[in-house]
């Protein structure tokens, strides 16, 4: 208790510490945070263009997820392990029948998985708690879009205007990983209900890479790209809310159809909220 | 407090109480024997690359809500006339996962199964042959896909809403029967079904369907599975 109390205390001083100076420290409360609920959401819409012989054709998909974020441990060096557990998910698509609704909702709703968390926000070894419910080739993980709205918070105290930059790993089908390169701006500083609030810009790039293994290869030529907010809870080391917008442009490559699509447009907006 | 403990325990045990539970591998073989039956399967199980799903005759598998079958290593199912093997759901209104067979070790062999209720069984970089399989009142019956060298022997789809899907992959029919199902044969892209499809009939939406021709009836390009993918990718 007496540990709990002192972590406290010390993330306490620490914000006011450093916004004596100006500057704030932000960091998430990996060692004493109260579990939290969160809603998680992603549209995606996809389109082609027709020509001369083909019509224009898109599919919009959503899901909504409610999940319950908890501490499982803290470590000494400052990060905690967490599990995220689904607690529901609702889904639809204009490509799917509803019986194929139920189905994704179903097994998308025993996708509960653990992460070690930093306090500044880096996640690593994000694993679905059951290994035998891990997702087929085929279908929906949860895991990237959580980590796609995730903020990284800089690694010492930030002015008002300050910008930093990282990179995350997030993990795809099989092994294959994609480095996402996120840049954050912190826009504001605010008092919210007694809530010290960061608001904080965020941007985010990464190369869509075809995966070899596969006879569907999507690839973009540039950059897909990023841009949302992310309004931090300071006083608490949590996420009050986080939204991203992510453009995309592909080409994609079917082997067996012998064809390639160009200029497949995505577009795909994630935005969790924290409904504590 | 002690009575609530004791009614959850007795509230658990009622619940797995109608079957044994889905055996582990011992010695690079899961093996599934008649005087066990009736298995359980609450939820995901794989059957790894360096073991051998072995079920004799006259097992029954209950599929609990969420199971889903996964096996990749080596498949012997043989099940005989009278005794087949039934994986089926526990509960008759809900669907289970399905079985999944991603074995390319050496060619499965299942003989006399009946597969009832699943979501969606499917068969994906695999080879073998399936000899009087019944598949029974499943979503997506069989779904085929990226597989070259399948042969159905003998085999019944009814009741299914798609009863047999092909993709990138060849399936040879022998004596198979495909009737009474909402779509009968589904093939999309690479695609083909050999010998026997005259079998294939009395489906209510149709009998056989191919992509390629329905893309074409709607000048559409983007197959199924390219959307399926961009939405899994993101």
């Amino acid at each position: 208790m007496n540990f709990v109390k002192f972590s406290v205390l010390s993330f306490a001083l620490l914000s006011l510490c450093s916004c004596e100076r100006n500057e704030i420290h932000l960091a998430f409360n990996t060692q004493t945070v109260a579990p939290q609920s969160f809603v998680l959401e992603s549209t995606l819409n996809a389109s082609f263009p027709g020509d001369s012989n083909t019509v224009p054709e898109s599919m919009r998909t959503h899901v909504s997820v409610r999940s319950t974020m908890s501490l499982l441990m803290s470590y000494d060096d400052g990060s905690g392990r967490f599990e995220m557990k689904i607690d529901s998910v609702d889904y639809t698509s204009d490509k799917r029948s509803v019986d194929e609704f139920r189905n994704i909702e179903k097994y998308l709703s025993i996708q509960n998985f653990q992460f070690k968390l930093n306090h500044d926000g880096i996640i690593t070894d994000p694993t679905i708690e059951n290994a035998l419910d891990k997702p087929s080739e085929d279908e929906l993980n949860l895991i990237p879009l959580f980590l796609k709205a995730q903020p990284l918070l800089p690694e010492k105290p930030v002015k008002l205007g300050e910008s930093w930059e990282r990179q995350m790993p997030i993990f795809g089908k099989g092994n294959s990983t994609t480095t996402v390169y996120k840049t954050f701006t912190l826009q504001d500083v605010f008092l919210q209900d007694g809530v010290r609030m960061a608001k904080i810009h965020m941007g985010m790039k990464y190369l869509e890479l075809p995966d070899t293994t596969s006879n569907l290869q999507l690839k973009s030529n540039d950059y897909v790209v990023g841009d949302g907010m992310v309004f931090f809870d300071v006083t608490h080391g949590v996420i009050s809310s986080a939204e991203m917008n992510v453009v995309a442009v592909l080409d994609i490559r079917d082997l067996v159809a012998g064809d390639t699509l160009p200029s497949m447009n995505v577009n795909q907006k994630i935005v969790l909220r924290n409904v504590q | 407090m002690r009575s609530s403990i004791t009614f959850l325990i007795a509230l658990t045990s009622s619940v797995f109480a109608s079957g044994m539970p889905f055996p582990v591998a011992e010695n690079g073989k899961v093996l599934l024997k008649e005087s066990d039956s009736p298995y359980v399967l609450e939820q995901g199980v794989v059957v790894a690359e360096s073991d051998t799903l072995v079920i004799e005759p006259g097992v029954t598998v209950l599929m609990g809500e969420f199971a889903k079958l996964m096996i990749r290593g080596s498949i012997k199912i043989a099940g005989t006339n009278d005794k087949p093997v039934v994986f089926s759901g526990a509960d008759s209104v809900a669907n289970w996962n399905g079985f999944h067979v991603m074995s390319n070790a050496r060619p499965f062999e299942i003989k006399n199964l009946t597969v009832e209720n699943a979501f969606r069984n499917t068969i994906f970089r695999s080879r073998g042959t399936l000899e009087n399989v019944n598949f029974f009142n499943n979503y997506y019956g069989l779904w085929i896909d990226e597989s070259s060298d399948i042969t159905l022997v003998r085999c019944t789809f009814a009741h299914n809403r798609y009863a047999l899907s092909v993709r990138a992959g060849r399936v040879v029919s022998n004596g198979s029967s495909i009737s009474e199902n909402v779509y009968g044969l589904y093939l999309e892209t690479g695609g083909t079904l050999d010998g026997d499809t005259d079998l294939i009939r009395n489906n209510q939406e149709s009998d056989i369907r191919s992509e390629a021709a329905d893309l074409k009836l709607s000048k559409k390009r983007v197959r199924r599975n390219v959307w399926h993918n961009i939405e899994a990718r993101f």
